[in-house]
Formats: structure tokens, C-alpha cells, sequence
């Protein structure tokens, strides 16, 4: 018979592991071998649906449809009803709807962050069924405070691998036409940001309004906020967030970010950049890219994806890690530790069952699975290899993506109560100052960041001001980490 | 009173066929509307019943949000230029297609009104991909022959982007203000064209004495139709610009959406529909101001009008 767990037994248990993953790098093989781990459940005589909602559709909507099949057939007598979502606007509200009725699902996909779930009375705690074997087959140093552990209560678990997800798109058939070849006929590959800048100006040259150097969207915010992910890169650690060392946002007076603005800058004078960025964005580039516009773009592993769905045919790029200042690396993409994707729902009429099903999109079959489908990276990080993932590009996306990423601090693992802490979204935010330097609306660009970080560093305070008056006890200093080198992986310890 | 009741009895089949519709209006416009006024006093993120009562807080931030009156600019500079353009233009076709001597007219009037049944959203995708590939052709030319140095980025350009918008908009609202003035061009009685030939009037003295006074009610209708509909813009201008680049094309209604249904830098959602009410509500007063003065104007330009024929001799 498999033990069952109390609170104060997992709240030991995460503490060990948190403990354990502050003596080593947190993320580490995963130890268990046995798959899935089954609670000791007796079939129900009668025959038990369970409704499981996703926000995903397509591919992966169809993969947890063929994954309620499978687990039909070891369980007969459930049936997972699996609703899609495509609209992730549409899902929040309607999942809000349907607890507001009482009609709620058994289990769902993460769509907002668990205070609000917690708060709302939506979701609740797997302590009962979790078992120290179970626990033990994830890596280590992802049950984490706020992410999806609550009070010492466990919620969730993590699915998706720990990465950056971040890479630039190379076209080696644009990059051989620009004779950007070795001398074994190799494809030069641009390491730094100079290679990067000076690589598109040929392809371009070479292009002769064919093709261009590479393609950037202004069409979306958020995609051009990524630029400063290589502000990170040079040692302005956060990217679009705050920078932990100092507890401020650096955006005016880190010279990391200027230099990154004008590097952007830089290859718009230069004519690199394929000439129409308002039509673009994170969901379009990679089409753009397959038709051979331009030669390299920045985006996450989905694009790898669809590209092999919409241009079967086109093999003839590479994914590649973010290139780095050209006198070397000195910071990582920041990754904030643990994760949790899927809940059960407070309302279900059957959480056995429901956590059956939760089970097995914890288990090493789900998630074999679903790497080798392609569809996303594991939490099992074993899992993520070429023997599994065959396909040429997808090994390389996963190798770009983890290259740099970095676990940093993360202010609610040492003090909880700074998850209360919940600055408004600041408008013009990054990537809206980013897109007015890069039109030329915003022209002097230095004391737009400057005012940028100044209004991000107000709209914090503000909310910390505003979480004291509700009687949480927090400060600016919760959010200082004076101690954390950004070139390596930082295990935030409890403060009480 | 019984006067009313017989009123109401003598006209039961108008009521019953208006009270469908009415009923819907009760349901789906009016309530929503008046029940999402409640949540303009509260911080809330759509979870839950609203808890945190801030009172005018929303509706002060607002009037001193730069952001908002750049938004609500816009929509201005996209109704003024857009309905004079649109209405001219439905104007000038309804014309041609009213002809007896075009052939196939009954197609032309299809094929003009077609744009109105296609969803915007998709007329939007496609222009936007239409900018960077035919786009991309005409860029071409105009780089060949040195009129510009760079392609333009129709959509991108800050200078540009607004123009493709109104653009579109024009062209995709075409048909209902082209469908009202053909329909009251046919209602203009041919007696009052053949009596006007008889005394020597020409071709631009039957548009401006006979034609446009024939039609000028439907005209005014049509105009604040137009006028309301292009305020209240939002799907075109959220699919191809989605308010961009920084802020040019923002209208109120892109604004209004971003405030609902805003993501973070991070990807996290963090809706403010409390706010996001509140813009809207605020939105409808201006709205509703506007279409005040609009039909004030109106009708004080009829009067002075009919004042003007009265004194005449």
C-alpha cells in the first residue's frame, strides 16, 4: 500500500528538495524509473466522465485528446472529456463562468496565477494522493512557493521543461547565397552581435531586395521586448524585468540596454531589416522566414514546430542560441524556477479519478510521448534527447533554448507574502518604447528608458505601498538579491 | 389614457412585430450596459464578484491618461476623414448604378456590397499581408524610380499606417451608405427630372436642385449611422495594427481591449475590466456628446435653411 501523505510530510518533503537543489544545480535528471506511479484506486462499478479543460487546440489539443483515449483504455471505466480553448481570452472568462455556475471542470489547464486560483476557492491541494515516489521522479528544485506549492500545499506540478524559450532562426540557403561559408563550405554561424549585424548587412547586399538580413514584428509588444533578452546577455539580468541585484529597473542606467537599442538601431540603418515590420509578428515571422524573405529571426521552439507543419519540405535552416556580445557572455536568461500547469477543480464530484488522470500527464509515457510528437519539451529533461526527438531541428531548438537559461531569485520563495505584491501593467511598457526608438516616434531613446524604468520602479513601490496597507508584511528589500551572479543558477532560501 | 390604450390596440400587429427585437434590446444591449456600470467602481480582473470598491478612481485615471485622448484622437481623425470620404464615394456609385444605361448593374451593386458581409477580421489579415506583397511590389517601383530611398512599411510607418486603416475602412463600409442612397435615389420621382430637362436644366443642376434636396433625409441618416459606426472602430485596426506602431492607430476601441484583456511582458494575462468598463463608459458619454452636437448642427441647419426659403420672395 503506497503512503499517503500529510501536509506538514510534503511541506518536509519540498523543503528537502529545495534544500538538496540548493547544494547542486536544480535541474538534474529525473531518479525515478517506475511510470506512472498509480494510486491504489478501486474501479467504480459504474462508469465516471471527467472533464478536462485546455487552452491549446490544434496539435497539441489533438494530443490530449489521443491521451484521453490511452488512459481509457487502462482505466475502462473513465472517460476523459477533453474541451478546447484556443482563445486563451475566451478560456479565462469562460472558465470563470463556469465555476461561477457550478458547472465547472475536473481538471484544467493553467491560465492564471495560483493566488488568483487559491483565492478564488477554484482549485485544490493534491496533498492526498502525493506520494514521496511520486514527488521524487521530477528534477529537482521546481516545487516552489507561489508557482505551485501554497502554504506547504502542493497544487500542480510542472509539465514543460525549465528554459528560456528563446533562439534565432537561421536560413542557411540565404546564408550560403551571401557566400557566408567556410572554407569547408560550412555555414558561418553569427556568435556574436557583431557577426549578427554584420551578417545581415551581406545577406541583404546579397539579396538585392529579394531577401533581406533578418526580420523583426512591430506589430507586437511583446515580441519586441525580446530584444532585451540580449541586453541580458551583456549583464542586465531580467531582460524586461527588474534587475534582483539592486531591486530596480536598470533600463535607463545599465549601459547593457543602450547597447542593445543600438544595435537594433544599427542594423534598421543599415537596411538589414526586412522593410515591413508592421505587418509582423511572433505568429507570422516564422511564414515569412519559410518563404525565404529574410534570413534570421528571433523566436521560441514553437516556431520550429510550425515550420515542419506549414513548410514540410524546407529542412535548410538551423536553431541556434541568441548571439552574445562580442567580449563574451556576462549574464543568462533569467528562468524563474517550478511551475504548475494543470489543477483540479474544487467543484469535482470525483477527485480519484480526476487525479488519476492528472497522474498520467505527470508520467514518463505522457511525457515521452509527447516530446517525441514534438510538441513540446519535458519537465524530464532525458526525455528531451535526439534518441527521443529525432527530428534534426528540435534537438537543435531544445540545445538553444537551455543554453543560457538561468534560474534566478525568485522573491515569494523567501518571503511568500510578496506574491501580494502585484504591480499594475505599466503602459508604454519595453516593448512599446522599443517599437517607438525603432519607428523614430520616441527620438530621444535614452531618456525614454530612463522615464521607462523610473515608471516601472514606481508602479512596484506603489504596489508594495498598497500590499502593506492590506497588511502583508513586505518591503523593497524582498525584492534585492545583492548576492546573485547572473552567469549562474541562484536557489532563493527561505526567510522564515 | 384610453385614448392611449385604443392607440395601442388599434396598432397591436406593429407592437408585437417591434417587441422581439425590443426584448433583445432589453437583454443583450441595454442590461449588459447598465450593469457593467456597477463594475467602473471596482478594481476587478473578471474573477469573482468585484470586492474592491475604488469609487471614480478609474474614470479620473482616465481622464488623465495621454494614452486614452491619443486613442480617442485618433478615432476622431478616422471618423472625420473617413465618413466624408465614404459618403461621397457611396454617393457618386449610387449615381453610376442608379443608371438605367449601365448593364449589369445588379452585379456591380453585389460586388460593391460584398465587403460588407466579409468579415473584417479577414479583410484585415489579408490586407495586412497584401502590404508586404503587393506592397512589396510597389515598393519596389517606387525605390526603381528614386522617389523613395526604402521600401515603406504601409503599416509600420507611423506616417503611413493610419491612411491603409481609413483606407480599408472606406472601402469595406462602402455598401451600406451605397444601398441607402440607391434606394432613396430610386424613390426620387422621374416627373420632377423630366419637368426640370423641360425648363433647361443640365446634368449638375438636376443633382444639386432635384437630387441631393430629394435625398438629403435619408442623408442625414445615413451620415450619423456612418459617423457612429467608424467611432466605435476596432476590428480592423485591432487585426492589422493592433493600435501600432506605438500607439499611431490606437483607437478607442483598441484601447478599450488592451485594458480588458492586457498581457505582461512575461505573458501573464492581467485584465482590468473594471477599468476597461470604465474607458467604455466614458467612451459612450463622448460618444453620445458628439452625436448631440452632431444632430444639433443638423437640425439647426435645417431650420436656418427653411427660415432662409420662407424670407425669400
Amino acid at each position: 500500500m503506497k503512503t499517503r501523505l500529510s501536509r506538514p510530510n510534503v511541506l518536509t518533503i519540498v523543503i528537502a528538495i529545495a534544500v538538496l537543489a540548493g547544494c547542486a544545480t536544480p535541474i538534474i535528471a529525473p531518479t525515478a524509473t517506475h511510470e506512472p506511479s498509480v494510486p491504489t484506486i478501486t474501479p467504480s462499478p459504474e462508469s465516471v466522465d471527467i472533464t478536462f479543460w485546455e487552452w491549446y487546440g490544434g496539435a497539441m489539443g489533438d494530443f490530449f485528446e489521443e491521451e484521453a483515449k490511452l488512459f481509457h483504455k487502462q482505466y475502462p471505466w473513465i472517460t476523459v472529456e477533453v474541451s478546447h480553448f484556443p482563445d486563451q481570452n475566451v478560456y479565462r472568462e469562460t472558465l470563470g463562468l463556469a465555476f461561477q455556475s457550478g458547472d465547472a471542470p475536473d481538471t484544467f489547464l493553467r491560465r492564471h496565477t495560483l493566488s488568483q486560483l487559491i483565492e478564488s476557492g477554484w482549485i485544490q491541494p493534491l496533498d492526498r494522493w502525493i506520494t514521496p515516489e511520486w514527488l521524487a521522479k521530477f528534477p529537482t528544485g521546481l516545487f516552489v512557493e507561489t508557482k505551485n506549492v501554497w502554504e506547504g500545499r502542493i497544487y500542480s506540478f510542472p509539465t514543460y521543461a525549465s528554459s528560456f524559450d528563446r533562439a534565432l532562426y537561421i536560413h542557411e540557403g540565404l546564408f550560403r547565397k551571401a557566400r557566408l561559408v567556410d572554407a569547408d563550405g560550412n555555414v558561418q554561424i553569427p556568435q556574436t552581435w557583431s557577426d549578427l549585424r554584420l551578417m545581415a548587412q551581406r545577406i541583404t547586399e546579397a539579396g538585392q531586395g529579394e531577401f533581406y538580413g533578418i526580420g523583426i514584428g512591430t506589430k507586437d509588444a511583446r515580441h519586441m521586448s525580446w530584444w532585451f533578452d540580449l541586453a541580458s546577455l551583456a549583464g542586465a539580468p531580467g531582460s524586461y524585468e527588474i534587475d534582483y541585484r539592486k531591486g530596480e529597473y536598470t533600463f535607463g542606467t545599465d549601459p547593457a540596454y543602450a547597447r542593445t537599442v543600438e544595435l537594433l538601431l544599427g542594423m534598421k540603418d543599415d537596411g538589414s531589416v526586412y522593410p515591413y515590420e508592421g505587418t509582423l509578428d511572433d505568429s507570422n515571422l516564422y511564414s515569412f522566414f519559410g518563404q525565404g524573405k529574410f534570413a534570421m529571426f528571433q523566436s521560441g521552439s514553437y516556431s520550429a514546430v510550425n515550420l515542419a507543419r506549414d513548410f514540410p519540405d524546407f529542412q535548410d535552416y538551423r536553431v541556434i542560441p541568441l548571439p552574445v556580445p562580442d567580449e563574451g557572455r556576462k549574464g543568462g536568461l533569467m528562468i524563474t524556477p517550478g511551475h504548475g500547469t494543470v489543477f483540479m477543480s474544487s467543484q469535482t464530484q470525483h477527485p480519484d479519478e480526476a487525479w488519476l488522470w492528472l497522474d498520467w500527464i505527470s508520467s514518463r509515457g505522457f511525457h515521452k510521448r509527447m516530446a517525441a510528437s514534438e510538441l513540446n519539451f519535458s519537465v524530464y529533461t532525458d526525455l528531451n534527447t535526439p534518441e527521443n526527438t529525432p527530428d534534426l531541428h528540435r534537438a537543435q531548438t531544445y540545445e538553444a533554448i537551455t543554453a543560457y537559461g538561468v534560474h534566478g531569485p525568485f522573491p515569494p520563495a523567501r518571503n511568500p507574502q510578496t506574491a501580494l505584491v502585484q504591480p499594475e501593467p505599466v503602459v508604454p511598457d519595453v516593448g512599446d518604447v522599443l517599437i517607438g526608438i525603432y519607428t523614430g516616434q520616441i527620438v530621444d531613446w535614452q531618456q525614454a528608458l530612463t522615464d521607462l524604468g523610473t515608471r516601472k520602479q514606481a508602479a512596484l513601490e506603489t504596489a508594495i505601498q498598497e500590499a502593506r496597507d492590506a497588511g502583508a508584511d513586505v518591503s523593497l528589500e524582498d525584492f534585492i538579491f545583492a548576492d546573485w551572479n547572473p552567469m549562474e543558477n541562484y536557489v532563493t532560501q527561505p526567510e522564515r | 389614457m384610453s385614448s392611449f390604450w385604443s392607440s395601442i390596440r388599434k396598432h397591436i400587429w406593429s407592437y408585437a412585430f417591434v417587441m422581439p427585437m425590443f426584448v433583445l434590446f432589453l437583454g443583450f444591449t441595454l442590461y449588459p450596459l447598465l450593469a457593467s456600470v456597477r463594475y467602473t467602481f471596482y478594481n476587478w480582473d473578471g474573477i469573482g464578484a468585484p470586492r474592491d470598491f475604488v469609487g471614480f478612481k478609474h474614470y479620473v485615471s482616465i481622464a488623465k491618461d495621454p494614452l486614452f485622448w491619443n486613442a480617442f484622437k485618433n478615432t476622431l481623425v478616422y471618423t472625420v476623414v473617413l465618413v466624408p470620404t465614404q459618403l461621397t464615394l457611396a454617393l457618386g456609385l449610387a449615381a453610376v448604378l442608379n443608371s438605367q444605361w449601365l448593364k449589369a448593374r445588379h452585379i456591380f451593386r453585389a460586388v460593391f456590397f460584398s465587403p460588407v458581409v466579409t468579415s473584417s477580421a479577414v479583410v484585415g489579415m489579408v490586407i495586412s499581408l497584401l502590404t508586404s506583397t503587393a506592397g512589396n511590389d510597389i515598393n519596389r517601383m517606387l525605390v526603381n524610380l528614386g522617389i523613395t530611398e526604402r521600401p515603406i512599411d504601409w503599416l509600420g510607418d507611423p506616417r503611413t499606417a493610419m491612411w491603409v486603416i481609413i483606407a480599408v475602412g472606406v472601402w469595406i463600409g462602402l455598401g451600406y451608405p451605397l444601398i441607402y442612397f440607391l434606394a432613396a435615389l430610386q424613390s426620387v420621382e422621374q416627373e420632377l427630372y423630366d419637368a426640370a430637362k423641360v425648363d433647361g436644366a443640365g446634368n449638375l443642376a438636376l443633382l444639386w436642385h432635384i437630387t441631393i434636396p430629394s435625398i438629403r433625409p435619408v442623408g442625414l441618416v445615413v451620415l450619423l449611422i456612418t459617423a457612429l459606426h467608424s467611432l466605435r472602430v476596432f476590428d480592423t485596426v485591432q487585426v492589422m495594427t493592433r493600435g501600432g506602431p506605438y500607439f499611431a492607430t490606437d483607437v478607442v476601441g483598441t484601447y478599450i481591449y488592451r485594458l480588458a484583456f492586457y498581457t505582461t511582458e512575461g505573458g501573464d494575462s492581467y485584465a482590468r475590466l473594471g477599468y476597461a468598463s470604465a474607458a467604455t463608459f466614458f467612451m459612450g458619454l463622448l460618444v453620445m456628446g458628439v452625436s448631440i452636437l452632431q444632430l444639433t448642427a443638423v437640425r439647426y441647419a435645417a431650420r436656418h435653411r427653411k427660415e432662409n426659403q420662407v424670407t425669400k420672395p
